[in-house]
């Protein structure tokens, strides 16, 4: 298993929870809410589902934040984030990784390589990234040794310390 | 997290807590975390440092989500979420993670010598994880 051969579909999830673009704020905190995520696509109809952007737990307080009663009310369209950026569910674990860290997002819905459709499969967010990386421990092993192998391995193994043994370091100061 | 066992809780922790009096109004709330580009608030009482509740996102999401609240008129401790959880700041960044997993929460106070010092998220843990891997693939 490399970081390289794992597939975006198979750590994915597919249980998509979206929201019509006409509804509100309410509406959309309370799907959230029941179904303990941090976000719903927002799709232009119910009925062909074709996803039109995004509305996260942290753009709601936003919103909220603004003391605007009208924004209550307000569909979703306006105060979605859109375009949508996802990915091609055939793309692999370092893509996901790369794209949420270039793109500074921290949910990609995922749509089917198969079809040239917009249709949402799934999503991965980063904490699915975080908990694949955890049950591939090995991986994450394998990894860094390859990597120790590299020429530049001072600043490899500075950075990685600086993260991992960051208290180590601060016990010696 | 058996990779780094040696990682303690305060080497990641944020020193910087950010607190509100519970009687303040949820609108209050709401404006810091906004201000401060934060997910939650430690929330403590009669103007002493001792928190005695957290109000996250999900607290205002919850509340919005069924109109409870008016933003203006609700008081902080009536949504917020109690008790406090925490974590001592000398165990494993591994052992913070299995706590959150098993509370089902995404934050932590981290306590020494039973006074609060920092506090530690889920995301905090995940950006460590994922940073040092992202570090490693883009050499």
């Amino acid at each position: 298993m490399s970081i390289d051969s794992i597939s975006i579909s198979s750590f994915m999830t597919t249980k998509i929870v979206t929201e019509a673009e006409d509804q509100n704020i309410h509406s959309a905190s309370r799907k959230m809410y029941e179904n303990n995520i941090g976000s719903v696509i927002v799709v232009n109809n119910e009925k062909n589902k074709r996803a039109v952007g995004i509305i996260t737990e942290r753009d709601i307080v936003r919103i909220l934040g603004q003391m605007e009663p009208w924004l209550l009310s307000s569909p979703l369209s306006t105060l979605m984030s859109k375009p949508l950026i996802t990915m091609t569910s055939n793309g692999s674990l370092r893509d996901g990784i790369q794209t949420m860290y270039s793109k500074n997002i921290r949910r990609l819905p995922i749509v089917s390589c198969k079809e040239k459709s917009d249709q949402i499969v799934g999503i991965i967010t980063d904490k699915d990234i975080f908990r694949v990386l955890m049950k591939n421990q090995n991986l994450v092993q394998s990894l860094l040794t390859d990597n120790m192998m590299a020429q530049n391995i001072q600043t490899l193994h500075k950075r990685f310390a600086e993260y991992w043994f960051g208290d180590v370091l601060i016990h010696r100061k | 997290m058996s990779l780094n066992p040696t990682v303690r809780v305060k080497a990641a922790m944020n020193r910087r807590m950010i607190t509100l009096d519970k009687g303040l109004s949820v609108k209050s709330a709401i404006k810091l975390m906004v201000k401060k580009n934060i997910g939650s608030v430690v929330i403590t009482e009669n103007s002493s440092n001792n928190p005695v509740g957290i109000i996250t996102e999900r607290d205002i999401l919850k509340s919005i989500a069924y109109r409870r609240v008016r933003p203006e008129i609700t008081k902080i401790e009536e949504i917020m979420s109690t008790p406090i959880m925490s974590v001592e700041q000398d165990a494993t960044l591994g052992d913070a993670a299995q706590m959150m997993i098993k509370k089902n929460i995404r934050r932590l106070l981290v306590k020494q010598d039973n006074k609060y010092v920092g506090i530690i998220t889920q995301r905090d843990l995940q950006k460590l994880m994922t940073d040092t891997i992202r570090a490693l693939l883009i050499m």
